[in-house]
């Protein structure tokens, strides 16, 4: 009667799931169900940091539907970083920027990363943006001096190469941040503001803004680093803060907060609006990316 | 079809009220969205079309009950409706309230719009397949909807 029972089970769980048989007799549930994650920071009504939440405190607004039920949640601390730093070597920055270099340089090596942690520094400025080294900076030698500067700012495609360069480097459960310290004032990119915006949220990560412009009264680029920042779930830290602190201040950010799963509710649009919202306490504050886009049903609508 | 729906809906409600009971109801917060601002009008002025809108922007819930779904708009932008699945709603002259965990706050909404459930989720449906796309009723927490308490 057990072997029937179970005999019948396994009939039922064939029935409803796609089974492939490997070769040594395994078998791989697949499943089409889209998967979204979410990383976010909480913080109280003062702004101080919350280390502590469970599930039942957390909502998650997906184009205006809840979603309280989620696949997976806990804190982020254990997950590598794939961290890119940007440095504008513009025209515009020309003055503060050898002090600024020294400052990531110092950073870079002294900084508590852990294993598997990856760290890279792009600079841009004139008509060609330059790795100044690749993956595993904080144990290789950082060589500034041949550094161009100069030049008009293509902060966008910049921020594009960045997260071309996380994803090379990304490994399964690593999380992709990219540092911008830059005035915001883009004069060259062949990208949009809003590209560079759905680029990083597409791919997970974090832009966080350091605006080395922020003492001299400029304010263009303040309102696209902002933004930049805000839509992705990072901070713009203003550079009177100082890039050192501001810089440690993004790395100890980056190891607090909690990452969530969800199944992707049905839209109307390919195009997510998130939010994550408190379920009982309305002072809790979070900070996160605010929006996705679902690949396949993009792609589809593409092709037809 | 819908005025159909909205005749129902009244008569059920003016039905409730007068009987004295449900004045209080539990639903689930199903939508959630910022719009704009309403104030001055509730259930009696939802009733009767005259709405005020004013430019702020205000929570917009959409709540579901076992047999009407209600469109709430916070009275105040920083009203707040606790995402629980189970949330009491009060009817307290023409606004709906609700009282927070601490019981020291209350959030005061108007009602923008009622519709019969099941007229609801038809529409739901029908707006879906208008754009294409499959709708799939799992986020209407069916298992979850509680009955009409009455106090």
């Amino acid at each position: 009667m057990l072997k029937l029972s179970g005999l019948l089970g396994l009939c039922l769980a064939m029935a409803t799931s796609d089974f492939v048989s490997a070769a040594d007799g395994e078998y791989t549930i697949r499943s089409n169900v889209s998967e979204v994650r979410v990383m976010f920071t909480a913080a109280d009504a003062q702004g101080r940091r919350i280390t502590q939440l469970w599930p039942q405190d957390v909502a998650v607004v997906d184009n205006d539907q809840i979603i309280r039920r989620f696949r997976s949640f806990g804190p982020v601390s254990e997950t590598p970083l794939d961290v890119v730093i940007l440095v504008d070597t513009s025209g515009s920055v020309t003055k503060q920027i050898e002090k600024e270099l020294a400052l990531v340089e110092a950073f870079v090596h002294r900084a508590n990363w852990r294993n598997g942690d990856q760290v890279s520094i792009l600079s841009f400025g004139g008509p060609k943006n330059s790795v100044i080294c690749k993956g595993m900076c904080q144990h290789q030698s950082i060589s500034l001096s041949n550094i161009a500067i100069g030049g008009l700012t293509p902060l966008y495609d910049a921020v594009i190469e960045a997260l071309d360069l996380a994803s090379e480097m990304r490994t399964e459960n690593s999380r992709a941040a990219i540092v911008v310290i830059s005035d915001g004032v883009d004069t060259y990119s062949n990208h949009s503001l809003q590209t560079a915006i759905s680029a990083a949220q597409q791919a997970e990560a974090r832009v966080y803004a350091i605006n080395s412009h922020a003492d001299s009264g400029d304010d263009r680029g303040e309102s696209t680093l902002l933004r930049m920042t805000e839509e992705t779930g990072g901070v713009t830290f203003a550079e009177g803060r100082g890039t050192a602190e501001a810089l440690s201040a993004i790395l100890d950010d980056l190891r607090q907060g909690f990452l969530l799963t969800y199944e992707s509710p049905h839209s109307m649009s390919v195009r997510h609006e998130i939010r994550v919202v408190p379920v009982m306490n309305p002072k809790l504050r979070f900070r996160s990316r605010k929006g996705y886009m679902e690949l396949e049903r993009a792609n589809l609508a593409k092709v037809r | 079809m819908k005025r159909a729906g909205w005749v129902i809906a009244v008569v059920f409600v003016a039905v409730c009220i007068a009987t004295g009971q449900s004045r209080s109801f539990r639903g689930t917060v199903v939508r959630m969205k910022m719009s704009e601002c309403t104030r001055l009008h509730g259930f009696v002025s939802a009733m009767s079309g005259a709405q005020v809108v004013t430019t702020q922007a205000c929570p917009e819930y959409t709540v579901m009950t076992d047999r009407v779904v209600y469109v709430l708009v916070g009275r105040k932008p920083e009203e707040f409706i606790p995402l629980a699945e189970n949330v009491t709603f009060h009817v307290r002259k023409s606004d709906v309230v609700v009282v927070l965990e601490d019981e020291k706050e209350e959030s005061h909404f108007a009602v923008r719009q009622m519709t019969l459930r099941e007229e609801w989720e038809r529409d739901q449906l029908t707006l879906m397949a208008e754009r294409g796309a499959n709708y799939d009723t799992r986020s209407a927490p069916r298992n979850a909807i509680i009955q009409t308490s009455s106090q």
